[in-house]
């Protein structure tokens, strides 16, 4: 059993797993929002475009969290007012946007010659972080998930019947606006663990792969935060023992994960045809 | 405009009905979607007393769904003037509840009937506040009067095209509206499904509520309506749109 515990005895590893614990369920949960809504496009360009958020606050040595949240926030608000528009059809004004952006964000940091300290916003680092952005990651998860929660029989409703909540005096357009800005805190946690290429696969095959196996809004919620934490753990003891990049490690184990579920649900079917 | 959608859905604002106003009165309502150049709905004046069923009749793309969201506030009017209960629209979302056409639904979403019922009381529960027993009581009170009671648990994209339409419905009776919109209600359903959802109309018309509906169904207006309004393009027009129609009307 040395094997499951050597790994606790450092402090990198330690710090290691509170963070894959405080970032799974957050995009775990929200991520089955994104997943029902299926704004997995959104997710994704969402953590590109703040790539040159987190290069600028390199540039003046600020703390790359608060340059890669600027950044998130300002793109899920323009995300928002681009699809309100409706000149360009929303994938594409998003493909435009997002894909523009993590150029410049390329650009960026080829003008800086050690590359190497980039490698860890497009990767991830999750062993190399820091006691402060330790604790931004839990402040992250507890405001997404109480926010969430608060609002959880309204996110509901405007998700499957936005006419219907309308009708009732919700403001179907805000809370849309409200669900992006969540988002963009939850990739900002996401790119600590994973990297900015990597973010969007803990937003959506923990959730996809909780889709597979119940129907219950809560009960998704729970089993994709299970998942993503599993998955993290396994990718974080993969690579303590092998010298594989921890970010990989962990989105493929979620990726394993998702295979497990769809045979799962596979077999489930055909009992279930078998007994009708 | 986001200050006064706070209110409305907070659960507690409700303002009283204006003392002998019209359940319905619009005046020259016009209103054009924001992507489009074409008027949806020009000049629509309509008064419906409190107690009336109104029918909505015109072909597909006439305006009927149109004018049920611009009184849903759904739709901003862009022109003429429109009061529900002597108040703006916007004002008593408690007391109109709205039906949607079934497709406009996301079936597939993770919720079941009990829980998709459930959502007609939230404007009454307004942020924050869950359900009471009395608001369960009245849930499974209609589930049982659309006889869906056997199903209460079942996901909704597993029910059959009726049973979703009773379900939505079931959702529109509990909020326990003055004025129902109902759009479509009996568009594409089985025989069973629709002979429920017209005991449960004659059984809203007894009770005294106010029913505007959409409706294909044009044989049966003068038994089953105080008031038709006719739509085509976007205009009210006297008679039925239709000779085929017509023929059917004058039976």
């Amino acid at each position: 059993m040395n094997w499951l515990l050597d790994p606790f005895e450092y402090a990198f590893m330690r710090s290691g797993f509170l963070a894959v614990f405080f970032v799974g369920v957050t995009c775990a949960t929200i991520g089955v929002y994104v997943v029902l809504r299926r704004m997995a496009f959104i997710g994704d360009a969402l953590a590109h475009t703040v790539l040159p958020g987190i290069v600028i606050a390199y540039f003046y040595g600020w703390n790359l969290f608060w340059g890669a949240l600027v950044a998130g926030l300002i793109t899920a608000l323009g995300i928002g007012w681009l699809s309100r528009r409706q000149e360009l059809r929303e994938d594409t004004a998003i493909g435009v946007l997002f894909t523009g952006m993590f150029a410049l964000g390329i650009l960026m940091m080829s003008t800086v010659r050690s590359f190497r300290d980039f490698q860890g916003i497009l990767f991830g680092n999750i062993l190399g972080i820091t006691p402060t952005n330790l604790v931004l990651l839990a402040v992250v998860a507890v405001f997404v998930l109480g926010i969430l929660l608060v609002l959880f029989k309204e996110m509901e409703l405007v998700s499957y019947d936005p006419n219907f909540a309308e009708a009732m005096g919700l403001n179907t357009e805000t809370l849309r606006y409200v669900l992006m800005v969540l988002l963009a805190f939850t990739v900002v946690s996401g790119i600590q663990a994973v990297g900015v290429v990597l973010t969007s696969a803990l937003l959506i095959t923990p959730a996809a792969a909780a889709s597979l196996l119940t129907d219950r809004l809560p009960k998704m919620m729970l089993l994709s935060s299970l998942f993503a934490i599993a998955g993290g753990i396994v990718g974080l003891y993969t690579s303590y023992y092998l010298p594989v990049s921890s970010g990989a490690a962990i989105v493929l184990a979620c990726t394993v994960i998702f295979g497990f579920a769809y045979a799962l649900r596979a077999v489930r079917r055909r009992k279930s045809r078998q007994v009708a | 405009m986001l200050k006064n959608r706070l209110i409305t859905y907070s659960g507690c604002h409700h303002p009283p009905p204006v003392e002998s106003a019209p359940a319905l009165e619009t005046s020259g309502l016009s209103t054009t979607y924001e992507q489009s150049r074409v008027a949806a709905l020009q000049a629509i004046d309509l008064t419906v007393e409190p107690g009336q069923r109104v029918a909505l009749v015109g072909p597909n793309g006439a305006g009927k769904s149109t004018l049920l969201k611009v009184v849903a506030d759904l739709l901003p009017p862009t022109g003429g003037s429109i009061r529900i209960f002597g108040h703006p629209a916007g004002t008593c979302h408690h007391r109109v509840s709205f039906l949607p056409q079934r497709t406009e639904l996301d079936w597939r979403f993770p919720v079941n009937v009990e829980r998709l019922v459930m959502a007609g009381r939230y404007v009454h529960l307004g942020w924050l506040r869950k359900p009471t027993d009395a608001d369960r009581r009245l849930v499974r009170e209609k589930i049982d009067l659309l006889q869906l009671d056997h199903l209460r648990d079942r996901q909704i994209g597993e029910l059959s095209g009726g049973q979703q339409q009773r379900a939505i419905l079931a959702r529109t009776l509990v909020q326990e509206g003055e004025l129902l919109l109902l759009d479509e209600p009996l568009n594409a359903v089985d025989a069973r499904t629709r002979k429920i959802i017209t005991d449960v109309l004659d059984q809203l018309r007894h009770d005294g509520k106010t029913v505007i509906m959409a409706t294909h169904d044009i044989g049966r207006l003068e038994s089953d309506f105080d008031q038709a309004v006719f739509l085509v393009d976007g205009r009210q027009v006297d008679a039925p749109p239709d000779q085929q129609e017509h023929r059917h009307f004058g039976d």
